[in-house]
């Protein structure tokens, strides 16, 4: 199980680039820019989160399934330390 | 709609909410492909499934019909997809049944019944939400 927070945002980003159905190429945006802006859609976030999850090796806590935690890279990156934390 | 008031008393307001979702069935087979079991067990109910055939399509409906509630409910911490289920009833019109944190929500908010409607065309899946909140609200200046 990776630990990394670089890791951590490497894997988002390989998410995001393969199921994010983003409007924009991931190497253009930054850790804190604004994904739903970016074009992500609600079900987008599933398929990004199960990504994580299979990448990470983590499982996303029903109370961090909200929009807030899948706004930028930032936030994934800090939802997946609080998994972390209650696994 | 005008509150009504009562000599400063706080008094019930009856608010319309609406909520609207699309969702793309592409999304969906990509998700089925994919993710599978996974993907079908995070986000779908047994009876969703079972109602739908798991079939991109009509799952697609029941999504976007999750996410309209979603937009009715307002306030989504900790609501998860199975909370909210899309099922059809005995004449075939989709039924919203909530659960757990999503029932609470609801109730905390004096949500009524919440109604929705679906349609799909196209590739897309279109779903409305539609409830009103009887939240007790203070009288401007309070």
């Amino acid at each position: 199980m990776s630990n990394n927070t670089y890791e951590d945002r490497l894997a988002i980003r390989e998410a995001l680039k393969q199921f994010g159905r983003l409007n924009k190429p991931v190497a253009e945006l930054t850790d804190d820019s604004d994904l739903f802006g970016a074009g992500f859609t609600s079900h987008a976030t599933v398929n990004v989160m199960l990504a994580i999850e299979d990448a990470l090796d983590i499982e996303f806590p029903d109370e961090l399934l909200n929009r807030s935690t899948f706004v930028s890279i930032e936030a994934l990156a800090g939802a997946i330390q609080l998994s972390r934390g209650q696994q | 709609m005008d509150r009504i008031r009562d000599s400063g008393h706080s008094m019930p307001s009856l608010t319309p909410r609406i909520g609207c979702d699309l969702a793309e069935v592409s999304a969906v087979s990509e998700s089925l492909n994919v993710f599978g079991e996974r993907y079908l067990s995070r986000v779908y109910t047994a009876a969703e499934r079972d109602q739908s055939g798991e079939t991109a399509e009509r799952l697609a409906v029941r999504f976007a019909a999750k996410e309209a509630v979603l937009k009715v409910l307002r306030n989504t911490s900790g609501i998860t997809f199975q909370q909210i289920e899309i099922v059809n009833d005995s004449y075939g019109a989709p039924q919203v049944h909530l659960t757990k944190t999503a029932r609470k929500v609801a109730d905390d908010q004096r949500l009524g019944p919440i109604a929705i409607s679906v349609s799909h065309e196209r590739g897309f899946a279109l779903a409305t939400a539609i409830a009103i909140s009887n939240d007790l609200e203070h009288p401007e200046g309070d």
